[in-house]
């Protein structure tokens, strides 16, 4: 097979690029794979016995390409930035989370092979989240209500949306 | 008998020695990290933010059900012995006794419940019961949770869950555990092929104070390693699904050491109870080897005089803080090995 960015090599790498859940991959030659930054040697060399602070800094080498740009350096809260959280392998507080997402996504999905928390949550946000699952019915309700010119019944879902609007 | 300030004896609840599979399953913990919006983490909270913090908790402990009856302690009023004596009998964690600032330790007195401020993370709930009772420890810890609930905003995402200081820790923010006496499979040989399973199933094996501590006196801890994309229940079956058979496989290899050479092996289980009574200066490692020794001789009914409570409180009064807490000074080294001598002598003289 030959290399999907030259077009003319033979293809000797597999990449497989993990970006916002999304996994793409790509069969490359080794000099295109070289240019996108990925180098084997490189990858069997580091991944071997990692301490957890060489751990988030290889996470964020390998994801760092893709979005660095757009990415927030530093917590507007606690000031913390990534390499500083990188370092000591702490967050700062937990807005970090929030203004570093991209790359924490990738990193808990590498610690936990997961992305997804599955587990309990708060009464409150159980509460609002069955709300917005309400608002999200009570809509096409609404929209089938009106499409049938039942305008009446259309003005009472209405209420109920705006109710639960205010709960949120 | 020994007293040791403050402190009732019998000790804690996880050290009665009973429960399911008591023989070689010491005790069975679950703990949750919980974090305030509002602060920094502790790591980098100023004494302010972290006595704001520690009050937070306080108001939380308002919540909880009455009749817990809960002690506080902030642990920068207490001495360092103190501090010390928590962290043995696993109120607190290592990290949260030799840490700075407003921190504090509430627990009930049958020891079985402990909330920690300002460790890690803003708020540790933990809940422990002796022997195999993993899930008893998380139907209590539910209801404690659960009253905390309504009165305090923790930090939660819709993604990742309850958000910790530290990501291995985020989701579900918790940490099952069982605290397991292993010498069969440690004498034969056979500890190795435990890490193994663990591991493939995400679960760790650490040493009787947890992260980086040494297993000592082949006392083995297995726990989750994974908080995040798996639910609490999930977490609760995974450890549930391989201890049975870690269990058996001890029971099973500790049948066979007896069947095999009785007399050497009761051999092996006196010598170490009699040099434990008779010892003049002894170290703590040597006596963590023997005293499994003799746990496993009283779990095999081959030393019959003492029970397995027995055991463990020889097991917790030689550990470094309460050692020194029950002479009633800071001892050197050399001296704790003297003092531990003549409080094991004193502990295996008291019984009946």
């Amino acid at each position: 097979m030959l290399c999907e960015i030259c077009g003319h090599n033979e293809a000797r790498v597999h990449l497989t690029d993990i970006v916002n859940n999304t996994k793409k991959e790509f069969q490359l030659c080794r000099e295109c794979a070289q240019e996108k930054g990925v180098s084997i040697q490189f990858h069997l060399k580091e991944h071997k016995q990692m301490s957890l602070p060489e751990f988030f800094g290889a996470a964020k080498a390998m994801g760092a390409t893709q979005s660095e740009t757009t990415e927030e350096n530093e917590c507007p809260r606690c000031s913390i930035s990534y390499d500083q959280f990188r370092a000591s392998g702490k967050f700062g507080c937990s807005h970090d989370y929030e203004v570093f997402r991209d790359r924490v996504e990738y990193l808990i999905e590498k610690i936990h092979g997961d992305d997804q928390h599955r587990g309990r949550a708060p009464v409150q946000r159980q509460q609002e989240q069955s709300f917005e699952d309400d608002i999200v019915l009570l809509r096409k309700k609404l929209r089938s209500a009106i499409d049938q010119e039942q305008y009446e019944k259309a003005a009472n879902i209405r209420d109920r949306i705006s109710m639960l609007e205010k709960e949120l | 008998m020994i007293q040791i300030d403050g402190f009732p004896r019998p000790s804690g609840e996880w050290l009665s020695g009973e429960g399911p599979y008591s023989n070689l399953v010491i005790s069975s913990r679950i703990r949750l990290a919980r974090n305030f919006t509002e602060y920094p983490f502790t790591s980098v909270a100023d004494g302010l933010q972290k006595a704001a913090v520690a009050d937070k908790v306080l108001d939380c402990l308002q919540a909880l059900r009455p009749g817990l009856d809960l002690k506080v302690v902030h642990l920068d009023d207490i001495s360092q012995i103190n501090r010390l004596i928590l962290m043995e009998r696993h109120l607190i964690s290592r990290e949260h006794a030799i840490a700075s600032g407003p921190r504090l330790v509430a627990y009930n007195g049958q020891e079985t419940i402990s909330l920690m401020a300002n460790e890690e993370d803003h708020l540790r709930l933990q809940v422990v019961r002796s022997g195999y009772q993993l899930e008893d420890a998380w139907q209590e810890m539910e209801k404690l949770e659960r009253s905390l609930d309504g009165t305090s905003q923790f930090a939660f995402d819709d993604q990742f869950g309850y958000l910790t200081a530290c990501p291995t820790n985020v989701g579900t923010g918790m940490r099952a555990s069982v605290m397991l006496h292993l010498p069969a499979l440690v004498i034969t040989r056979q500890i190795e092929k435990v890490f193994q399973a663990a591991t493939k199933i995400n679960l760790a094996v650490r040493g009787f104070y947890g992260e980086g501590t040494q297993a000592l006196g082949d006392f083995y801890q297995i726990s989750n390693q994974r908080t995040l994309g798996v639910s609490e229940q999930g977490i609760l079956a995974n450890i549930s699904a391989l201890l049975p058979n870690i269990i058996n496989y001890e029971k099973v290899l500790r049948r066979e050491l007896l069947d095999s050479r009785r007399d050497v092996f009761e051999d092996k289980i006196w010598r170490a109870f009699g040099a434990l009574a008779n010892a003049r200066v002894i170290s703590s490692k040597e006596t963590m080897e023997l005293l499994s020794l003799v746990r496993l001789g009283v779990a095999l009914k081959i030393i019959d005089n003492i029970e397995l409570r027995h055991v463990n409180e020889v097991f917790l009064f030689t550990q470094p803080g309460h050692l020194q807490a029950h002479v009633g000074r800071e001892l050197h080294s050399q001296e704790r090995d003297v003092q531990r001598a003549v409080l094991i002598r004193n502990c295996l003289a008291d019984l009946p």
